[in-house]
Parts: C-alpha cells; sequence; structure tokens
C-alpha cells in the first residue's frame, strides 16, 4: 500500500510538473502535493481504497489535462508575454 | 551528392519505372540499404566524479525547502529521523535528483534510499 502510494505520488508530480503554462503547473503540482499530506497517516482500508481509487482517476485527468493545455498554448508561453 | 539525395532520386526514378525494371530497381535499392551500416541508438553519458556528485546531492538538500535544520545536511544524515522529512518529502528528493542527472531511478530503488549517501551510490551506479 505504501509503496503503491509512493509510486503514484511521484507519477502524479512528474505529470503535474509538465504543464506549459507556469500558472496551471503551479497549481497541479501544489495540488497534488497538498492531496497526498492530507492523505498521510490515514490507516482506515476502506477509506485508502477509496482514496486510490480517486487518485488514479486524478492522474488519468492530469494526462488528459496536459495534453488539452499544450494543444492550447498560447505561442509565446504566456497570455502576458 | 548526400546520401539522402541519392536515395530519394533513386526512389523517385523507381516509382516512375514499368513493373518489371520497378522490381530489379527496389531489389537495387534494398542492397544499397543493406550495405549502409545499421544506425545504432549512441547514448551520451556524462561521466560525474564522486565528489562531484556527493556535492551536488548535497547542494539539492540545501535548497530543498522542507528541511528546516539545513547544519543537519550532510552525507549520513537520516532523511526521516535527522532531517524531520516523510517519505513523501524523500520521493521529492529522488526526482530532483533525477532531474539534476539526468538519470531515471526506479520505484523500488527510490524506496531504499534514506541518506545522501544512498542517493550517492544510486547515481554512480547508474553511469
Amino acid at each position: 500500500m505504501r509503496s503503491q502510494a509512493l509510486s503514484l505520488y511521484r507519477r502524479m508530480l512528474r505529470e503535474a510538473q509538465g504543464f506549459v503554462s507556469y500558472n496551471v503547473r503551479s497549481y497541479a503540482v501544489r495540488r497534488v502535493r497538498e492531496g497526498f499530506r492530507q492523505a498521510k497517516g490515514e490507516a482506515d482500508p476502506a477509506v485508502l481504497e477509496n482514496m486510490f481509487s480517486k487518485a488514479k482517476e486524478d492522474l488519468e485527468m492530469l494526462k488528459r489535462q496536459r495534453v488539452v493545455y499544450q494543444l492550447y498554448a498560447h505561442p509565446s508561453g504566456s497570455m502576458l508575454g | 551528392m548526400s546520401f539522402l539525395a541519392r536515395i530519394s532520386r533513386t526512389a523517385v526514378a523507381a516509382v516512375r519505372m514499368a513493373p518489371a525494371v520497378r522490381a530489379a530497381q527496389a531489389t537495387q535499392l534494398q542492397a544499397r540499404f543493406r550495405a549502409v551500416p545499421a544506425l545504432q541508438a549512441v547514448r551520451f553519458q556524462a561521466t560525474f566524479s564522486q565528489e562531484d556528485v556527493e556535492s551536488r546531492v548535497l547542494n539539492i538538500l540545501q535548497n530543498f525547502n522542507a528541511i528546516e535544520n539545513k547544519e543537519n545536511v550532510s552525507l549520513d544524515a537520516h532523511f526521516i529521523n535527522d532531517l524531520g522529512l516523510d517519505s513523501l518529502d524523500a520521493v521529492e528528493i529522488v526526482m530532483a535528483v533525477e532531474d539534476e542527472f539526468s538519470v531515471e531511478i526506479s520505484d523500488q530503488d527510490a524506496e531504499k534510499v534514506l541518506t545522501a549517501r544512498d542517493v550517492v551510490k544510486l547515481v554512480m551506479g547508474q553511469e
């Protein structure tokens, strides 16, 4: 369970770090960190099971969103630039 | 004439030829491709010295926000017991090291990392 969580953490962080847009990247990284920190110390197997399936869905969502953001990225890299 | 240009010219010619000639041309083309030595993926790997790796790993730890007492940072300081980190922080350190040295560290190896010395050993072992 523990190593599964750590592996998931790594994959989600990697995915989050890959967003092109600075704002989205910062938010995604912060959100992944917060989510895992909150879940830390949870011992109830039923709750953990729920969290795992939610996190796996979120990982897939991160992957999709990363592609979508890349497709519609502003050419200058930033809307303000 | 460059190799690529020659190949494409031959290829264009082959398409224009009558079928019989085209077949002959094709075998000729194949033979020509076979004569070219196989392209091999070449990996360029920087070589690191032990001291270099050690100082860069320690530098990563120095810049790691979650460590409160930077003076405790040393090669043998235990991430969890001495530096007050948790297993999630350890994962982040491993990721920072992966980025620093452009190496890949497997989940199994990453889990066993508990001190900076372990990290250095992993990086040196990757070469």
